[in-house]
């Protein structure tokens, strides 16, 4: 599983560097959003502008991921795709997903160093 | 008509073969990105449901998806020699039975599976499954007039 990683403000910015997150890829792209979160970063954009593709396994390993987080951190999404979009819309996960338009704009929303945000209002 | 036959192994690391063959297809009948996207989706969840349920994971089985195309739609009869689809899994496929809904920031009840026959439910005009001669036949088509 291939990440590249990136730091806007106070926010982990994580480029997904795989063309498609389906089942034979998702536990190990779960595992190292997962990973993230256990070495202490809570706040995340998943980039997803390299990705083409996402299938019901990648969308519970986003699911899972964002789970993890837990109440005090975030997880949102950028720059994905038509068919992603698509995707999220079917199942109605872009009810539950914040997504943005590009990085800089997810990690706006998402800083603490931005004076729109405080630890205790994040969910 | 059209047709053509896709023959793959039980493997999900093929699984993006015939998703790629499949959204070109659609995009060919005339069906619009985003559509076409979701038909990739759908065959990618009922092919990946043959290889980890029918199948339990072997790797050494086959699959064949027929493909046939006509004016007025695309249909996908994929055929698996695995255990057959159980009968509540059937009706949620042919019926739909809704996705769990939520609005950020509340995703704590939003389960993490169980999406893959849903998704298939809404995205398909047509949907039967038969256990005949020994395999199991998914049909799924799709209308192009309305599908854009």
């Amino acid at each position: 599983m291939q990440f590249e990683e990136s730091s806007i403000l106070d926010v982990l910015v994580v480029r997904v560097r795989e063309s498609r997150i389906v089942a034979d890829i998702a536990a190990q792209f779960k595992e190292g959003l997962i990973a993230y979160v256990t070495s202490g970063k809570r706040r995340i954009v998943l980039d997803l502008s390299q990705v083409t593709f996402i299938d019901s396994s990648g969308l519970g390993a986003l699911i899972g991921s964002l789970k993890a987080i837990g109440a005090g951190g975030e997880l949102a999404l950028c720059g994905a795709r038509e068919g992603v979009i698509s995707m999220l819309k079917l199942t109605r996960m872009d009810k539950v997903f914040r997504i943005f338009a590009t990085p800089e704009e997810a990690a706006a929303s998402l800083s603490l160093h931005n004076g729109a945000n405080s630890e205790t209002s994040q969910p | 008509m059209k047709r053509l036959n896709l023959e793959i192994a039980s493997d999900l690391s093929d699984v993006s073969l015939v998703a790629v063959a499949v959204h070109a297809l659609s995009t060919y009948a005339g069906l619009g990105q985003a559509v076409a996207s979701l038909v990739e989706l759908s065959i990618v969840e009922a092919v990946t449901n043959a290889i980890k349920h029918a199948y339990r994971g072997r790797s050494d089985q086959r699959l064949l998806m027929a493909i046939s195309l006509d004016e007025d739609q695309l249909q996908f009869d994929l055929y698996d020699s695995g255990d057959p689809m159980p009968a509540v899994h059937v009706d949620r496929l042919v019926r739909g039975h809704g996705i769990v809904e939520a609005n950020y920031p509340d995703y704590k009840s939003i389960p993490e599976t169980g999406r893959g026959l849903e998704i298939i439910h809404r995205t398909m005009d047509k949907i039967s499954y038969v256990q005949e001669g020994g395999q199991n036949h998914l049909m799924l088509a799709i209308r192009l007039s309305s599908a854009n």
